[in-house]
């Protein structure tokens, strides 16, 4: 007999968890309706939940509360927290401009949507810049590294040696993906093919990184598929 | 047949059931080993050991992970909000994916019962020791709008809860960008860490982020901690189930967890891959011997 | 028509020029701050994107929806999948609604303790328009106390859950701060100047904030606390964890079972190059497993060796070709000088 009391919900929970886990499972055998439904009704769940908390982290708190002055209360004494900002109505600008999007579904106004995707794809566009110096020159700094390196005062043969190896793939790697230009001349194919090389070892610590992300995932359901909702099952069964 | 096509012809099911058997026997037994040192975790134990507090310090914890990545992601977070807290280092979580909102209540809550449980006059409370800021719309446009903000408190304004932050004791003295002294971030999202890389940073300021990535993304996390725009890197489950043995070491009355199991698990089943790969290959190998 | 094409492509390039000029120009100009107001266009442009939120909405109604009507292949999956949608948004919503309602204690505590502060800032400032201090703080007195029953009664309630669960445990710590909070809320009460004798005087002003403030963050948490056993959070919870959570989980873990039948059949040494990436995969495979160490313990640091060095280095160059382009890729949205612009196409 189980010693662990469960709970309706809790119970309610592992045990539709673990159905749900099976349905989606069948998907293995064969294609088939049950895994469809399970599916479809996933994509649901997760569309409400992403349709409800922006409202209610964004859109309510930070601008339907300024912008319609919920956030001025009154006072025991009959004062007023604040008085309301008219500039809160700025925010009408944005959210109209923004509705422009649903012009999308109009076929003769659909050209308005465009102004709205045109702004954001063009706020991205202004954005990017800040965004690519600040990352790309840290990297570039590191990528400058010393190819002989000096460890208390005697030559640090590993080090020295992994830079060579790192600068030596970096440089190929990048020459390999040089396409503005032919390369003629029978070193700079070598380059090239070295690059290719190095590119492999990259690929292959990508698969080995690969194998562990998609088991970890499947080992994590068949934990909680053989440890909690076996114990749940148990325990509904009175074993 | 060509020799790529040999083994097209068995049965993928057969392959499945073989997975399917090879993990769960040792999950079934709750069979447990060491796991693999992992250098890039032991860098965030570091850099959490070594912080040091002064009034209005916290560190932030950025939770952007969703069903795809729970099983990697959640042990990670669990692992340094656990050491965070033994620290008693105020965390505040917040996240920028809307499908992680639940997981801002849910793990400082399990972190703090288990504690509580370790040490038996003590309590982990919310508010003190730490803030859940909620889910944060606006992606890279907020993070870039963070560092310029003269009083974070302003900006922030109220906790998920609805609670004044200047309020909370965890944060009374918190106003400044300088005051975070470690973000972790734990994402399996593509160019999530990317953002924080791009826009959470101030000139003259070095912020102490470390980070927690699921295995697929770890190439690609090693260019950032190789620059040192990451300071330390949690590598899927196996960073986790390391970190999670670095505080056993460090903590020994500390309550096991599952990681340990979890990451026996995907040892076997990375021989189960590797055995599959050399068949796979002696197979292919046979029949072109036999073709010869 | 020619026009439209040209005014959306003035609206792309104001829709980019602030960031960019925010970011090439000097913090200030003249004595002209350039990101004076950066907090707000940030928010107004992220309110932009808010605006879409129903978009997806609209779209899955219309997909779904017309399946469903005219019966066409799959309205059963379809019926799910609105099911899905509408249980969520109603569990979500509700638990948003339940929140607001059990913390509204909370929120007119916080609303007094603001009211006290004003209370100090008036006088500091001697304001003229508001009533004086003695009466507003019999104000702030009155308010304060109608609030005192309800809060006791939440240290009633938070005491009375029973259980072993951890949530009980957490009612019974939580218990006795409130009742410190409240205590020490009425003694603070107490205390405060009020009435004719008081005129002006703020100075226990300040302590009755801080005490207000803690009494609001403690009862909320209590409501919260208390608002997780009802029903509503409970069907929330249900809808997250068994159906969000685990098939979400499950479905991403079918990768598993691919990768498996993909290493069997697919990873094959079929060149040097092959050979290559097999040897590092299988070294980087063996460096992250605790059953690698039984073979030779150096396998971790292999690993390491070769993920921050060859693949960093590869990954790198790629990553490097990669900004590049992405950069040239926004300059050239921005200023809509792709071959074929956006704005033109029909």
């Amino acid at each position: 007999m189980s010693t662990v009391n469960y709970e309706p919900w809790t119970l309610a929970t592992i045990l539709t968890g673990g159905l749900g886990t099976l349905a989606i499972f069948s998907f293995l055998v064969r294609e088939n309706r049950l895994y469809r439904i399970f599916e479809h009704l996933y994509i649901g769940i997760a569309a409400g939940l992403g349709l409800v908390v922006p409202i209610k982290n964004y859109i309510w708190p930070q601008i339907l509360v300024p912008l319609l002055g919920y956030d001025v209360v009154q006072y025991p004494d009959g004062t007023f927290s604040k008085v309301y900002d008219p500039t809160n109505l700025l925010y009408i600008l944005p959210l109209s401009f923004g509705c422009l999007y649903y012009f999308v579904y109009s076929r003769r106004y659909a050209w308005l949507s465009k102004l709205v995707i045109g702004f954001s794809l063009g706020m991205s566009g202004g954005l990017a810049f800040k965004g690519f110096f600040n990352e790309i020159i840290p990297q570039l700094a590191s990528s400058f590294k010393p190819l002989v390196v000096y460890h208390d005062g005697a030559l640090d043969l590993f080090r020295s040696f992994s830079n060579t190896v790192f600068v030596v793939t970096l440089l190929s790697v990048m020459y390999y993906f040089f396409f503005s230009f032919r390369r003629r001349a029978r070193f700079a194919e070598m380059g090239a093919g070295l690059g290719r090389w190095l590119m492999m070892v990259c690929f292959g610590a990508f698969f080995g990184s690969t194998v562990m992300a998609r088991m970890a995932l499947l080992v994590e359901r068949l934990q909680f598929l053989l440890n909690d909702w076996g114990a749940a099952l148990r325990y509904c069964i009175g074993l | 047949m060509s020799s790529s096509k040999v083994g097209m012809d068995l049965d993928r099911r057969w392959i499945y059931l073989l997975v399917l058997l090879a993990i769960s026997l040792p999950l079934l037994r709750k069979y447990s080993v060491p796991p693999a040192r992992m250098s890039a975790a032991e860098k965030v134990f570091e850099v959490v050991e070594s912080t040091q507090l002064q009034p209005g310090d916290v560190a932030f914890v950025a939770i952007d992970f969703g069903p795809g990545m729970v099983a990697e992601s959640l042990p990670q977070a669990e692992a340094v909000v656990e050491h965070l807290m033994r620290r008693r280092i105020p965390v505040v979580f917040w996240s920028l994916y809307v499908l992680a909102e639940p997981f801002l209540d849910s793990v400082p809550q399990r972190v703090a019962e288990r504690l509580g449980k370790e040490y038996p006059g003590q309590s982990w409370e919310y508010g003190r020791d730490w803030v859940n800021l909620g889910y944060r719309a606006g992606g890279g446009l907020l993070l870039q709008s963070i560092p310029k903000s003269e009083n974070l408190l302003e900006l922030f304004k109220r906790d998920a809860r609805g609670n004044n932050l200047a309020d909370l004791p965890a944060l009374k003295d918190f106003r400044r960008l300088e005051q975070i002294k470690v973000l972790g971030e734990f994402t399996g999202l593509q160019g999530m860490l990317d953002a924080y890389i791009q826009f959470f940073q101030k000139k003259g300021f070095r912020l102490n982020l470390v980070h927690g990535c699921t295995s697929i993304a770890t190439p690609e996390a090693f260019v950032y901690l190789d620059s040192g725009q990451i300071v330390g890197l949690l590598e899927g489950i196996a960073g986790a189930a390391w970190y999670s043995e670095l505080l056993g070491k460090k903590f020994p009355a500390r309550l096991p967890d599952s990681s340990g199991v979890i990451n026996t698990g995907l040892g076997i089943a990375h021989i189960v891959i590797i055995f599959l790969i050399v068949v796979g290959n002696l197979s292919s190998l046979a029949r072109w011997w036999r073709q010869a | 028509m020619q026009y439209r094409a040209k005014l959306i492509k003035l609206v792309t390039f104001l829709g980019g020029i602030y960031y960019f000029l925010e970011f090439v120009l000097p913090a200030s100009i003249a004595g002209v701050k350039i990101d004076q107001y950066h907090e707000q266009i940030s928010n107004g442009f992220v309110a932009v994107g808010a605006a879409a939120i129903g978009l997806g909405l609209i779209n899955l109604l219309m997909v779904h929806g017309s399946r469903i009507i005219f019966r066409r292949r799959g309205w059963f999956e379809s019926c799910a999948l609105l099911l899905g949608l509408t249980a969520m948004a109603y569990a979500t919503a509700g638990e948003w609604a339940g929140s607001v309602d059990s913390s509204a204690q909370a929120g007119r505590l916080m609303m007094l303790r603001e009211f006290s502060d004003r209370i100090m800032a008036d006088a500091a400032a001697n304001k003229a328009d508001v009533l004086p201090v003695s009466k507003r703080n019999q104000f702030l007195y009155d308010a304060a106390t109608k609030e005192i029953p309800e809060l006791r009664a939440l240290v009633t309630r938070l005491s009375n859950m029973a259980g072993e669960d951890v949530e009980t445990a957490r009612a019974q710590r939580l218990s006795p701060r409130v009742l410190a909070a409240t205590d020490a809320l009425v003694s603070g009460l107490e205390d405060l100047p009020r009435g004719e004798a008081a005129v002006g005087d703020v100075g226990k002003n300040s302590e009755i904030s801080q005490r207000l403030a803690d009494a609001s963050v403690l009862s909320r948490e209590g409501e919260t606390l208390l608002f997780e056993q009802t029903r509503t959070k409970r069907f929330y919870e249900f809808l997250y964890q068994s159906f969000f959570i685990s098939l979400g989980a499950a479905m991403f873990s079918l990768l598993g079972f691919y990768i498996a039948a993909a290493a069997y059949r697919a990873f094959r040494i079929r060149s040097s190059e092959s050979a290559l990436m097999l040897c590092a995969a299988l070294l980087v495979m063996l460096g992250q497993i605790p059953f690698g160490l039984w073979i030779w313990d150096g396998f971790p640091e292999v690993r390491v060796w070769l993920l921050s060095i060859p693949s960093s280095g590869a990954f790198r160059a790629i990553k490097i070709g990669a900004l590049v382009a992405g950069l040239v890729m926004a300059f050239r949205m921005w200023l809509s000088i792709e071959s074929e612009s956006f704005a033109e196409r029909s």
